[in-house]
């Protein structure tokens, strides 16, 4: 072939061009460190990249939700043991039902000391929310109605769930205080799904009645007590949570109704402190119930962080495999590339200078 | 034979000699100059005399000045660096789309989204708290912006791009006004001689046509009898002899250019050059922006649908959470006029629309898939049409000339924006007014996030963002590998053409040598001759 010069200087400079540009890749994977610096490097690897990042950050997101779901549960915990305990101070009195009648006020104060104390609990406040209201968050769990002499429920019984996994795997978070729907336990009040009758230490018959409040809409357990040999002891009242219990404890043991004006027979007094007592048996081993389901909800919440940081750090790799350059092999083709360019400029300063017009004298 | 006979062939040798050293010092003092090619003297003997002793030469004649050069390889030239113009431009454009999603540094819209819809994870664990709904309304503003000002690159980009065209019609109108100038004066020069050649001004106007190639597609013949070049672009005429028709850009009802060429539109037919490539980027720009506006309107559309499912803090139901879409109509016609309404969101398939008009009947097609969707009998008075949510009123007097255009995707970017201010206002309760600690609503709006849309031909928002990006990656990626090939077949088609037409300075410099000896010699042929008249003459 005939070889014009032009054509050398031309393929020199292609030469150089192409080495520049390849020097000029292997610098920007150095400094970026990743060997995908624009989709077009290689579009598979970007799309498989943009999967494994949109996976980290929603493992991020679920992880945070599991964090603040576990510390909201830790909280619930707390004030269920304490609910638990305070319910446990109110049964041991029941067991006393011969007292004089310093011990009984004594027991009327405490009881309604106690009252306040599970009033308190119950309206907890976690992150500026009333934790047992539901959905009704912004509201206090129970208030107390002084026209009905009544603790009323305010909230719902709403399950509120949150997102711990791909595919919306979601899990039931909080506690409501009150809910007519058997299946879901609740640890200020139990559920009398039909009535029951228990008979007293005296004899007498005591007969629940789950009924409707058309005051408050809600249902709460009617008590109708029969002594079938004096029928003069007979008695009736209500409750549904443990507030309404105690508040009919720390009346009864002054043997007084809960709306004061009536006055109670000892009998009747002592007959009422023990249907509570039974009452709070049954609470105390729903909260019992409730606390272990939240025990299992932060243990089933710790597992799928595990699962997830696991997830997370696998899908981290394999992004780092995907676009991160290798150093070692980068920087070998550094050098092939740096030598190359080497060869070809002192080779260049050998061919371009010279001529046979350099030759002739 | 004559003692002045050997004076005229030294004569001629000197002559020869001189117009070969003239040649040689062309070639060299050209070496650089591109189109160039390197020239030659042909030499010939001349007729010999019979004499008594035989026949005996007369001596060397000039049979013409031969320019090296293969037509056929500078056509191929031609047509490579048409491919090389397209591609180049192309790869160009592109890359620079390609860098506006380039999610391979984090630039683009796949993490502003992710964390958009993460942030509303957020407010389904405290549904109640205001700092979970503040960052709600924060990521919302970062994808905002971000879709906004990607949205601003892509346009930036074509308006670029469109410049481009009114540039480069004015260099291919230049360059057409050389040739015919090239052609005018190759002709006169080389009138009436069937073996003298313009070679200079034949390079020069090689050198304009190639140059011409890699603007526009374009095809040239030769005319046997001038020598005078055709050139075409889309089949018409840009240059016939000494006459020249001028490209023009002008705008189209879209405000887009096109292309005319001697009173006839020739843009569909220019799919090479630079030209080519600008278009080209033009019709993938726009598929791009396209598919773009269509994902943010879906993003808008199936939100605002899931938000305004459910209560804010305050109870109120039935907000939007993004503006809500609005419709771009396209006036095409001459006295008619339409309005279109969005009547219904839920049943928008964010499609684009076409109204046109055939005898007295109405056809509403699909603009994206040309597909008929509806069609009926027009009334001038007021036709009114329901069609896929959207409530289409025409009305005025139409010829089968006009047509509407309407499209809910047009704003979709520079209307987005969110519809709320407050973070109150956010509706994370799904069930009954005014629950505070429902988040019933704000796990339906997280999900979203993972749902197929139908409009997104039932893919999830980050599933068509990610073949977006894929699409924008393969179309640089094909251009530059375009390129690349290209590349590399001009430069072994122009070492090919060098190799015949090139100088090569080695070969100037032995020829100078070489013809220097031959004048020396002819100069003393003639002073032998003349040594050889002193001698008789002293007889």
């Amino acid at each position: 072939m005939r070889i014009a010069s032009d054509m050398i200087y031309k393929q020199l400079s292609r030469s150089l061009k192409d080495n520049l540009s390849k020097l000029n890749d292997i610098n920007t994977q150095l400094s970026s460190g990743k060997k995908i610096n624009m989709p077009s490097d290689d579009i598979l690897g970007t799309l498989k990249a943009m999967d494994y990042k949109l996976s980290i950050s929603q493992n991020k997101q679920y992880e945070q939700n599991i964090t603040d779901s576990t510390n909201y549960l830790s909280y619930v915990d707390t004030v269920l043991t304490q609910t638990s305990e305070t319910l446990l101070s109110l049964t041991k009195q029941t067991s006393d039902s011969s007292g004089t009648a310093e011990d009984r006020a004594y027991y009327a104060t405490q009881a309604t000391a106690l009252r306040d104390t599970l009033l308190d609990l119950s309206n907890s406040v976690y992150l500026n929310s009333y934790i047992f209201s539901g959905s009704q968050s912004d509201q206090q769990a129970y208030v107390y109605d002084a026209g009905t002499y009544q603790y009323v429920y305010q909230g719902d019984d709403q399950q509120m769930s949150v997102p711990i996994g791909t595919g919306m795997t979601s899990m039931t978070i909080n506690v409501v205080g009150n809910s007519d729907n058997s299946a879901i336990l609740t640890p200020f009040s139990y559920a009398l799904q039909a009535a029951a009758t228990t008979t007293l230490s005296d004899g007498s018959v005591a007969t629940y009645t789950p009924v409707l409040d058309p005051i408050h809409n809600s249902t709460i357990i009617q008590v109708g007590i029969t002594n079938a040999a004096n029928p003069g002891e007979n008695d009736t009242f209500s409750f549904s949570n443990v507030m309404d219990m105690a508040n009919l404890m720390s009346h009864a043991w002054q043997y007084q109704d809960v709306d004061v004006t009536k006055s109670l027979t000892a009998q009747q007094s002592m007959n009422r402190i023990e249907v509570v007592a039974g009452a709070l048996d049954k609470t105390q081993n729903q909260l019992l119930t409730v606390q272990g389901q939240v025990g299992l909800r932060q243990a089933q919440l710790s597992d799928q962080k595990s699962k997830l940081d696991a997830n997370t750090l696998t899908q981290q790799n394999s992004l780092s495999q995907t676009e991160d350059a290798d150093m070692n092999e980068t920087i070998i083709d550094l050098q092939m590339v740096a030598t190359t360019l080497n060869a070809l400029r002192s080779a260049a300063a050998n061919i371009i200078s010279k001529s046979l017009f350099d030759f002739l004298k | 034979m004559s003692i002045t006979g050997i004076f005229n062939i030294g004569i001629s040798a000197l002559n020869a000699s001189q117009t070969q050293l003239s040649v040689t010092s062309n070639n060299i003092a050209n070496q650089t100059t591109p189109g160039y090619s390197r020239q030659e003297v042909v030499l010939d003997f001349t007729t010999p005399v019979l004499q008594a002793q035989g026949f005996i030469g007369q001596g060397v004649s000039i049979a013409g000045i031969k320019r090296q050069y293969d037509s056929l390889l500078q056509n191929q030239i031609n047509q490579t660096q048409q491919d090389y113009g397209k591609s180049s431009t192309l790869s160009q454009t592109l890359s620079s789309i390609e860098q506006i999603f380039n999610e391979a540094q984090n630039l683009g819209l796949a993490t502003p989204l992710a964390d958009f819809f993460n942030a509303w994870q957020g407010v389904a664990s405290n549904p109640q708290g205001l700092t979970e709904r503040s960052l709600v309304l924060q990521k919302s503003s970062a994808l905002i912006n971000s879709a906004q000002s990607m949205e601003r690159g892509i346009q930036d980009n074509l308006k670029y791009n469109e410049n481009e065209i009114a540039g480069l019609t004015d260099q291919v109108n230049s360059l057409s006004t050389d040739i015919a100038r090239l052609n005018d004066q190759i002709a006169q020069l080389e009138a009436g001689s069937t073996t003298t050649t313009a070679n200079d001004l034949r390079d020069q106007r090689d050198a304009a046509l190639k140059e011409l190639s890699g603007l526009i597609e374009s095809s040239s013949w030769e005319n046997k009898d001038n020598g005078s070049l055709t050139v075409t672009v889309g089949m018409r005429n840009l240059v016939s002899g000494n006459t020249t028709n001028t490209l023009s850009a002008v705008y189209d009802k879209e405000g887009n250019y096109n292309l005319q060429l001697d009173g006839q539109d020739v843009t569909s037919r220019i799919t090479k050059g630079e030209m080519g490539g600008v278009l080209t980027a033009r019709q993938d720009i726009e598929e791009n922006l396209h598919d773009f506006r269509k994902l943010v309107a879906s993003i808008t559309n199936t939100v605002n649908l899931q938000h305004a499912q459910g209560y804010d803090l305050d109870g109120s139901t039935g907000n939007n959470f993004f503006n809500p879409l609005g419709l771009t109509v396209r006036d095409y016609s001459s006295g008619a006029d339409l309005t279109a309404t969005i009547t219904n969101y839920s049943q928008l398939t964010l499609d684009e629309y076409s109204v046109q008009f055939n005898g007295a009947n109405y056809e509403i097609y699909n603009k994206g898939t040309g597909a008929l969707k509806t069609s009926g009998v027009y009334i001038p008075a007021g036709t009114t049409i329901n069609l896929e949510g959207i409530r289409f009123v025409i009305s005025g007097a139409v010829t089968d000339q006009d047509s509407f255009t309407v499209s809910p995707l047009t704003t979709a970017i520079s209307n987005f924006g969110t519809a709320i201010t407050s973070p109150r206002e956010i509706a994370a309760s799904g069930t009954l007014a005014g629950l505070p600690g429902d988040n019933t609503n704000a796990l339906a709006v997280a999900g979203l996030m993972n749902s197929q849309v139908t409009a997104l031909d039932s893919s999830t928002f980050s599933d068509y963002y990610q073949s977006l990006v894929g699409q924008t990656g393969t179309q640089s990626k094909v251009a530059s590998d375009e390129l690349t090939f290209a590349d590399n077949f001009l430069s072994n088609l122009n070492n090919r053409r060098d190799s015949i037409s090139g100088v090569n300075l080695d070969e100037e410099a032995s020829n100078l040598i070489r013809f220097q000896r031959t004048y020396q010699a002819g100069a003393r042929l003639i002073q032998a001759a003349d040594e050889i008249f002193q001698t008789l003459l002293q007889l």
